[in-house]
C-alpha cells in the first residue's frame, strides 16, 4: 500500500523541506511523481538534495516497519512473563518491584551520601549473575563508574556471601542440577562477571553510552547496565541549563534504547538535592521551617529528568535509637503505588530488614540459615 | 510551476508554460493574481485574457469542497463515540473522550498519566471491543499493569474474566525512539484507517501517544527544527481526529516545587510542550498524585491522583463545569501487601 506522505513528515532538513512546499510538492507522492533531476529543477535545489528527498519519499511510502512490528499487549505480557527480573536480595523490594529490577527499562535509584545507593548497586551487578538453575538471569554487569564509588574489596566480600548463599540453597533444594550450578559460581567468577568502566566527565559518558552496541555485540552476556551516578559529572561545569537537560534527556534515551534492543536492565543511582517548597494549604508539611517552607528531597537533575525513569526507588536512613533504620520507598512504578519497605546492608550486602519473628530468633538461636532460600524466585 | 500540479488541475502544458512566462511560477502566484471572483472570464489585464481559463482551472483545483453543517452532524453522530477513561476523571469530563477529540494528560514524573492512558486503552478494549494503538516513547507501556487494569475494568462492567485475554489481543504497542518516527508512525496510522485496506484499523479507536516530550525534548535545542517537529506532530494528531478516533497524549508538567493548585496551575508549574502544541488538544487534564511533602516518608500505600480539567473551545457541550478537581483513584496492586 502506497502512502501519499506530507512533505512536512518527512526526514529531510527544514530549509529543503521550505523548497518543496513553496514550488507545490505537497506530499511524498507529487515527489515520487518526478525525477530527482526534474525536482531539483523545479525546485531549484541541489542534486543531490533533490536525490535524499526522493529517497525519503520512497521510504516514507513504504509500509512502516514500525508499525508492522507493532507487538499486542497479550504477546508483550508473554515476553515479561518470560523474563527473569534481576532480585534486589531485599524480598520485601522485590515482592514489591514484582520479582526485582525489570529489564528493557530504566530502573532510577536516588538518596542522599551513605542511603546505599552504591551498596544496592553492586548487590545488583553480582545478582544478575545467578544462574539461570537457581532461579538468575545468568548475566553479566556493565559497572560504569562515574564517582570512583566501586569498591572491589566489598565486591569480593559480597560475591563470597552470594557463593555460600547459593550453594546453602542449592543443598537446601538437593538438585544436582542445582548444586552443579552452585558449584560452578565462584567469587573471582562474579568479579569476572562485571566490567568496571571509570568515566571522568560528561563527554565521556555520553561517548561511551553511544558505543554501548558495540560493547554489547563483544559482550552478549551483560543484561544490567548500571550507571553510579548518572549526575556527578552532569550537576556542575554548565552554563545552560536547558543545554544540560537535554543533553542529558539524549543520553537517557540512548539508555532506553540500549535497554529495550538488547532486553537489559538499566539501573541509574541519582543523588538527591534539598528543595525549599510552599506547604500546600491543609496539608499538615512535616519538618516544616521556621518560615513556612517545607524541605523536600527531590531527586537531582529536575523535573525534566523525573520523566525518564520508568521506576524509580528512593533509599532512606533515619537514626531510631542507636539503630540505623534502612528503607527503599518505590517512587513510581507501573505495578505498584507508593510503598516504602525496609532493608538493610549486612557484611553480605544487601538483605531484607531483619525481623525479630519467633521463628527468626529460634533460627538465630540455631546458628542455621536465615531461610531466605526463596529469595531469589 | 510544478508541471504534476498543472496536469492534475487540467491545464494543457502550453498553459502552464505560458503562465511561467507571465512570472506565475507556483500555485500561490497564481491564487495572488487570480481574479477574486471565480465567475469573471476576464483575467486582470496584466496577464491578458488568454490566462483566464488556466487561472481559474486552478483556483478551482485548490479550493476546497464545501460540507453542509447539518451532514458534518448527522455523520459525527452516526460515528462517534464515547472512549471513557476512569469513574472520576470522565465524571468531570462528563462522560469520557469522545472519537474525534484530543485529550492531554499533563502531570509530573509518577503523577498517573501512564495507568490513565492504560486505563483508557483497556476501556476501548473492554466495552467498546474496539481495537487501541499506544505509541510508547519512553518504554512506559508495561503488559503486566495493563492486565491488571483489564481485570479490574473487566470486574466493573460485570464481564467475565475470559474477555480479559482477547481484549490484550486488540491493544497494539509500538515502541519509538524518536521525533521523526512518531511523525511517520501517525502519518501511516492515518493512512492505514483512510485506505480501509487492513481490518485492524478499521476497527481502531483510539491512539495513545506516551509521551511526545519524551521524543521532541531533545530536538528542542535545534531551535528552529525542533520547533517544526513538534508542529508536524500536532498537525498528525490532529488529522487522526479527522479519521473519527480518539487520541491521548500526555505531557510533562515541570516548572516550580510548588505543589499543585486550583487556580495556581499556570503560575507555579509549565508544560514541557509548550506554545506551539497548545492547540493540539480538545482538552487538557492537569494529574497530580498526592505526595507526602517533607522527608518523612510514613507508608503511602496507594496514591490519591488529583485531577483538574482545562477544556479548550473546541470540545462540544457536555456536563461538568471547567477545571473542577476530582480525585481519582488508582487502583492498589493486588500483588502489594
Amino acid at each position: 500500500m502506497a502512502v501519499s506522505f506530507p512533505v512536512a513528515a518527512l526526514v529531510v532538513p527544514q530549509e529543503v523541506k521550505a523548497k518543496l512546499l513553496a514550488h507545490d510538492y505537497q506530499s511524498s507522492a507529487d515527489v515520487l511523481a518526478v525525477t530527482p533531476v526534474q525536482l531539483s529543477r523545479d525546485c531549484a535545489m541541489s542534486t543531490s538534495d533533490a536525490q535524499r528527498v526522493s529517497a525519503a519519499s520512497a521510504s516514507a511510502s513504504q509500509p512502516h516497519a514500525l508499525l508492522a512490528g507493532a507487538k499486542t499487549a497479550l504477546e508483550l505480557l508473554d515476553e515479561e512473563r518470560a523474563e527473569h527480573p534481576i532480585v534486589t536480595f531485599c524480598k520485601e523490594l522485590d515482592d514489591v518491584l514484582g520479582g526485582g529490577i525489570r529489564c528493557k527499562q530504566i530502573t532510577e535509584l536516588c538518596g542522599e551520601p551513605g542511603a546505599g545507593k552504591t551498596q544496592m548497586a553492586m548487590q545488583l551487578a553480582l545478582d544478575v549473575q545467578i544462574p539461570v538453575e537457581l532461579g538468575g538471569v545468568g548475566g553479566q554487569a556493565l559497572y560504569v563508574d562515574t564517582e570512583g564509588s566501586f569498591v572491589p574489596d566489598r565486591v569480593e566480600q559480597m560475591a563470597r556471601a552470594l557463593c555460600t548463599h547459593l550453594r546453602a540453597a542449592a543443598a537446601h533444594s538437593g538438585s544436582a542440577a542445582d548444586l552443579a550450578a552452585a558449584q560452578r559460581v565462584s567469587a573471582s567468577g562474579l568479579l569476572d562477571g562485571i566490567h568496571v568502566c571509570r568515566v571522568h566527565s560528561h563527554r565521556e559518558q555520553v561517548a561511551l553510552v553511544r558505543m554501548l552496541p558495540a560493547f554489547l555485540a563483544a559482550h552478549p552476556l551483560v543484561r544490567l547496565v548500571v550507571v553510579d551516578s548518572i549526575a556527578f559529572h552532569f550537576r556542575h561545569g554548565f552554563d545552560d541549563y536547558g543545554a544540560r537537560t537535554r543533553l542529558l534527556l539524549s543520553h537517557a534515551l540512548a539508555l532506553l534504547r540500549v535497554a529495550v534492543r538488547h532486553a537489559l536492565a538499566v539501573l541509574l543511582v541519582n543523588q538527591v538535592t534539598t528543595k525549599l517548597a510552599q506547604p500546600a494549604p491543609g496539608s499538615t508539611a512535616a519538618g516544616a521551617d521556621a518560615d513556612g517552607g517545607a524541605s523536600v528531597i527531590a531527586p537531582a537533575l529536575g523535573e525534566t529528568w523525573a520523566h525518564v525513569a520508568n521506576t524509580r526507588i528512593q533509599l532512606l536512613k533515619a537514626r531510631v535509637g542507636a539503630e540505623l533504620e534502612r528503607s527503599a520507598l518505590v517512587d513510581k512504578s507501573a505495578t505498584t503505588p507508593r510503598v516504602s519497605v525496609a532493608f538493610q546492608v549486612t557484611a553480605d550486602g544487601v538483605r531484607s530488614a531483619r525481623r525479630r519473628t519467633a521463628k527468626r530468633v529460634l533460627d538465630e538461636l540455631n546458628g542455621g540459615a536465615h531461610g531466605e532460600q526463596r529469595v531469589w524466585q | 510551476m510544478a508541471g504534476l500540479l498543472a496536469h492534475s488541475a487540467g491545464l494543457s502544458s502550453e498553459q502552464a508554460e505560458a503562465l511561467a512566462r507571465a512570472g506565475v511560477t507556483s500555485v500561490c502566484d497564481a491564487l495572488l493574481v487570480a481574479s477574486v471572483d471565480s465567475t469573471a472570464t476576464r483575467a486582470p489585464s496584466a496577464l491578458g485574457v488568454v490566462h483566464a481559463d488556466a487561472l481559474k482551472r486552478l483556483v478551482e483545483h485548490c479550493a476546497p469542497a464545501l460540507v453542509p453543517a447539518d451532514v458534518l452532524w448527522v455523520r459525527r453522530k452516526a460515528k462517534a463515540c464515547m472512549v471513557r477513561t476512569c469513574t472520576e476523571l470522565d465524571a468531570l469530563m462528563g462522560g469520557g473522550v469522545m472519537t474525534g477529540e484530543v485529550l492531554e494528560l499533563a502531570g509530573r514524573s509518577g503523577s498517573g498519566k501512564t495507568w490513565l492512558c492504560l486505563a483508557t486503552c483497556a476501556h476501548v478494549a473492554l466495552e467498546l471491543r474496539a481495537h487501541a494503538l499506544f505509541v510508547d516513547t519512553g518504554a512506559n507501556f508495561c503488559a503486566r499493569a495493563f492486565l491488571e487494569e483489564c481485570s479490574r475494568v473487566a470486574r466493573a462492567l460485570d464481564l467475565p474474566d475470559e474477555q480479559v485475554a482477547p481484549a490484550l489481543r486488540r491493544v497494539r504497542v509500538v515502541r519509538v525512539s524518536d521525533a521523526d518516527e512518531v511523525a511517520a508512525l501517525l502519518e501511516h496510522v492515518r493512512a492505514a484507517r483512510a485506505a480501509k485496506a487492513d481490518a485492524w484499523y478499521s476497527r481502531l479507536a483510539l491512539v495513545v501517544v506516551d509521551s511526545p516530550a519524551l521524543a521532541l525534548m531533545p530536538l528542542l535545542a535545534r531551535g528552529n527544527a525542533g520547533h517544526a517537529w513538534i508542529v508536524t506532530i500536532s498537525r498528525a494528531l490532529r488529522a487522526l481526529t479527522h479519521c473519527n478516533l480518539a487520541v491521548v497524549v500526555t505531557n510533562h508538567l515541570v516548572g516550580a516545587e510548588v505543589a499543585l493548585r486550583e487556580g495556581l496551575i499556570e503560575d507555579s508549574a509549565r508544560l514541557a510542550l509548550g506554545s506551539s502544541w497548545r492547540a493540539v488538544s480538545d482538552m487538557r487534564v492537569y494529574l497530580d498524585a498526592a505526595r507526602p511533602s517533607g522527608a518523612t516518608l510514613a507508608a503511602a500505600p496507594t496514591a490519591p491522583c488529583t485531577a483538574w480539567l482545562e477544556r479548550s473551545h473546541r470540545s462540544g457541550p457536555r456536563e461538568g463545569s471547567v477545571r473542577r478537581a476530582v480525585a481519582a483513584r488508582r487502583a492498589p496492586a493486588s500483588d502489594c501487601q
